[in-house]
């Protein structure tokens, strides 16, 4: 978590995809300061999105914690024009969506998510030596 | 999955288990082209978070032990009826709306018919 879900109406080219998935890692990661290891993104193809859109967001994102408005809204515009850019498209042509969802209803590394602006103690055991 | 399932909710418990599969080049961890294991699990509206927990833990193991990968691979999320749903409503309200009757019934034909074929339900990740 986050998960990035991205519906396209035509299959991206591979660096389309790559271009597109490290501006959502990069928007995510200095916008929240969450580690880019938490990033997830997927792209579905031949989605019939509304015109002008060639391509829809919808993340899943971690609330609670030092997640306040402000940053989600910035994170929201941080991510439009990423999109955008990466692309080569206008703002219209990207549709947005972000669902907030509580950090402790997921587990990833085989543990519950910390909530946002607690990831380094989590993280530190992630990588701390098996005993 | 059904078993996991209903060991924590019961044995009346009637999941129904739904699988998609990412075709390779599709799915991006951290920046980088990446397999990735997601498990979304409905829960009851308010499920306290010691259970959720066991849920959430049950699915790791279950899945780790299915597809023979490491416990840290697999990102199960339990989440509440309520928020599935809000999930569900997002996918399918980004598509033009004459095309989402057709969407959600092509869905629910896909499912049958693989579960009929293949013993198992799957959804479409390509439309």
């Amino acid at each position: 978590m986050p998960l990035y879900n991205l519906a396209c109406a035509r299959p991206l080219e591979p660096a389309q995809r790559q271009a597109v998935a490290t501006a959502i890692t990069e928007a995510h990661c200095s916008t929240t300061g969450a580690p880019a290891a938490f990033v997830n993104v997927v792209f579905l193809d031949h989605y019939p999105l509304p015109a002008p859109q060639v391509i829809s967001l919808l993340g899943g994102v971690r609330t609670g914690g030092n997640r306040t408005a402000a940053i989600v809204e910035k994170l929201r515009r941080a991510l439009h024009t990423g999109v955008a850019a990466a692309l080569d498209v206008p703002a219209e042509a990207v549709g947005l969506g972000l669902i907030g969802v509580p950090s402790n209803w997921v587990v990833e590394g085989g543990e519950v998510m910390p909530e946002p602006g607690a990831e380094a103690e989590w993280l530190a055991r992630q990588h701390a030596p098996d005993p | 999955m059904v078993a996991a399932y209903r060991d924590a909710f019961g044995a009346d418990a009637r999941p129904a288990v739904l699988w998609s599969a990412l075709p390779q080049g599709q799915s991006f961890v951290a920046g980088s082209q990446g397999d990735v294991y997601l498990f979304l699990v409905e829960v009851p509206d308010g499920l306290e978070q010691s259970k959720r927990e066991q849920v959430m833990m049950t699915f790791v193991e279950r899945a780790a032990e299915a597809f023979g990968i490491e416990v840290t691979k697999p990102m199960v999320s339990a989440l509440d009826t309520a928020k599935v749903a809000e999930y569900l409503a997002g996918n399918r309200n980004r598509l033009r709306w004459w095309r989402r009757p057709g969407f959600l019934l092509g869905t629910l034909w896909h499912a049958m018919r693989t579960k009929r074929r293949l013993g198992y339900g799957k959804i479409r990740a390509n439309l």
